[in-house]
């Protein structure tokens, strides 16, 4: 797997760069001149920030280019290997103090590349010749872009070509030299075929090639800030900025849900795949298809599946809940890798145990004999599990379409959650008697 | 308040609120003599005004599910005490008065300002039904208009949620209740 496996689909290639959206406007924060691009209204900051150059000094000449994944479901289908076009959100120069500010349009880029709600964003920051990135999921709420992936505050990617570091939302990364060629961050862990229980990729990459790669120089002529950046070195022949699948990672525990029952009396059971009632999906690139079964990577597709492929498991006390996940490694050919949930390895896994309790105080309840059951996963904690990398924290929903937990009262007690309007509108639950 | 000049209605609608759980309730015992009931239909609305539920009534059931009563009142978690989960008995018995049907809240996200809708239900006598949701009528003013709620139950004339009848019936419903 690997670079190894990099080729162009036939057709694409040689017209990828004119089919290039730009949704974005550049942002006049510079005092030089602005390259022509219409404006679209309204249009809101998906990236800002700070870049400082090699010196250590406010860059009033970095630039800055931000580039949208597909959309989840149209990257989960792509085979290892295969190349796939990304779009070009938006760019902008820095003023005079090394600020930048990115505006985009919601309304076309949403629909094209965020049909599941959120985007996918890299962020290509380029100073004296030197490119570092940065990597971060983005929604659009009310009128603004919020990062996801927890810190829900406006984008923000400061980028530190002397001390090699970018600082972003919602985590920061620390960058190491590489190669011009797709080189790694230090949190990735590229061993192929691996059980890797430590996986905890960040959500931010960042790389400083010697020189742009050509993928890059032809991303800067698309947006004619190359003509004007001033003392970039020689570009070699211009190229394409490109995604494919890489390196896989298999059979990886991931802790998804705590299932959260007080007392021993309350015993709740787990339910995850599908059933013959439900049109479900389950994780990120999850699906299952064909008579026997197999596990896919289709994503968020729609499925009907019968009951034989559905497991379970009960517990009477709180128990953290896991299952095993494949990861693949998906790389730019401008630099760039990001650990992607492939399929499902193994569901209800025994990788679980015994975990504290979180008490809720919004309550209903219930007499002895009778059960409860939420067809969402969101009735119990998510979180704690593997990092999703460069998918939104909102990915992790999906998960919410098939997991079914069932509260059996063998006395009275209640469900209690974390919504003042109740269990039902509640993100996270326990049971327990009272 | 009222219809636009498309004649599209603009004025305020019934509401959960926000994003809402499916939860199902499963109750053993019921019957003719033995009443079910369910709450935790939290309601609110989208604007100033005055919604009046007129009816509820099961959506897509599987067997005959009977909706004897329906009420409202104020959320109970914003004093402190419970909602109704499920339970038996009559709605007045669980601390609902049948004569209040109006929602007159509007919506404060996470604030749980509003109302929570209890259903009073029961089943043919020897027999089991269901349903994965209720549909809400109601009127606001000469607006007439319906809510799907995504809360449904498993009521079971068997002593035990256990016993194989009901048992097929949760099958039915995609659900297993352990050992």
């Amino acid at each position: 797997m690997g670079s190894s496996l990099l080729r162009l689909r036939k057709g694409i290639s040689l017209t990828v760069m004119a089919c290039l959206g730009v949704f974005g406007s550049v942002t006049t924060v510079s005092a030089q001149p602005a390259p022509s691009q219409p404006a679209p209204a309204p249009s809101e900051v998906i990236a800002s920030g700070v870049l400082t150059n090699a010196q250590g000094h406010a860059d009033p000449n970095g630039e800055v280019y931000v580039l949208a994944l597909p959309d989840q479901s149209d990257m989960m289908g792509r085979p290892a290997g295969e190349q796939f076009a990304l779009t070009l959100a938006g760019f902008a120069r820095t003023n005079a103090q090394g600020n930048y500010v990115v505006n985009v349009s919601p309304a076309s880029l949403m629909t094209t590349n965020g049909r599941h709600g959120y985007l996918n964003l890299q962020v290509i920051a380029v100073s004296g010749g030197m490119v570092m990135q940065f990597a971060y999921s983005v929604a659009h709420a009310g009128k603004a872009w919020r990062v996801e992936g927890g810190a829900n505050s406006t984008p923000s990617t400061s980028f530190d070509f002397s001390q090699r570091t970018v600082t972003g939302t919602p985590v920061a990364a620390t960058a190491a030299p590489g190669s011009s060629a797709a080189p790694l961050g230090k949190g990735m862990k590229p061993a192929a075929r691996t059980a890797d229980a430590s996986l905890g990729v960040a959500s931010a990459t960042s790389i400083t090639p010697a020189t742009p790669t050509p993928a890059l120089q032809q991303l800067r002529q698309s947006t004619q800030l190359a003509s004007t950046a001033g003392a970039i070195p020689a570009i070699p022949r211009p190229g394409f900025c490109w995604f494919y699948w890489g390196t896989e990672y298999f059979n990886i525990p991931e802790h998804f849900l705590d299932a959260e029952t007080y007392g021993g009396n309350i015993p709740v059971t787990v339910i995850e795949g599908t059933n013959s009632s439900t049109t479900a999906t389950l994780g990120i690139a999850y699906s299952y298809s064909g008579a026997s079964g197999t596990w896919g990577a289709s994503g968020t597709a729609s499925i009907t599946d019968s009951s034989t492929h559905a497991v379970s498991n009960t517990f009477w006390s709180t128990h953290s809940v896991y299952n095993r996940v494949n990861y693949r490694d998906l790389r730019n050919t401008c630099g760039g890798v990001w650990r992607e949930p492939y399929s499902f390895y193994d569901l209800l896994t025994a990788d679980g145990g015994p975990v504290g309790i979180t008490w809720q105080w919004n309550c209903g309840r219930h007499t002895p004999g009778q059960t409860w059951s939420s067809g969402s996963a969101t009735s119990a904690t998510i979180g704690g599990g593997v990092n999703l990398g460069v998918l939104s924290v909102s990915a992790q929903q999906g998960y919410g379409t098939n997991i079914q937990l069932t509260y059996q009262f063998n006395v009275a007690g209640e469900i209690c959650g974390n919504n003042r309007s109740g269990p039902l509108s509640s993100s996270l639950l326990e049971a327990d008697p009272f | 308040m009222g219809s636009g000049p498309d004649g599209m209605w603009s004025g305020p609608e019934l509401s959960t609120g926000g994003p809402t759980n499916w939860a199902i309730a499963g109750i053993p015992a019921v019957g003719p003599s033995n009443h079910a009931d369910i709450g935790e239909m939290f309601l609110c609305l989208t604007g100033p005004g005055r919604a009046v539920i007129t009816d509820v009534r099961p959506v897509q059931p599987v067997g005959t599910v009977e909706v004897v009563a329906f009420a409202v009142r104020p959320n109970p978690t914003l004093r402190g005490a419970d909602m109704l989960g499920s339970g038996s008995g009559t709605l007045q018995d669980n601390g609902f008065n049948t004569a209040d049907r109006i929602v007159d809240t509007q919506c404060v996200s996470g604030s749980g300002q509003g109302y929570e809708l209890g259903l009073e239900l029961t089943v043919p006598p020897g027999t089991n039904a269901g349903t994965k949701g209720f549909q809400i009528d109601y009127t606001v003013g000469d607006h007439t208009a319906n809510l799907t709620y995504p809360v449904g139950a498993i009521l079971c004339s068997t002593p035990s949620v256990k016993d194989a009848p009901c048992q097929r019936l949760y099958q039915q419903f995609g659900l297993s209740i352990g050992p």
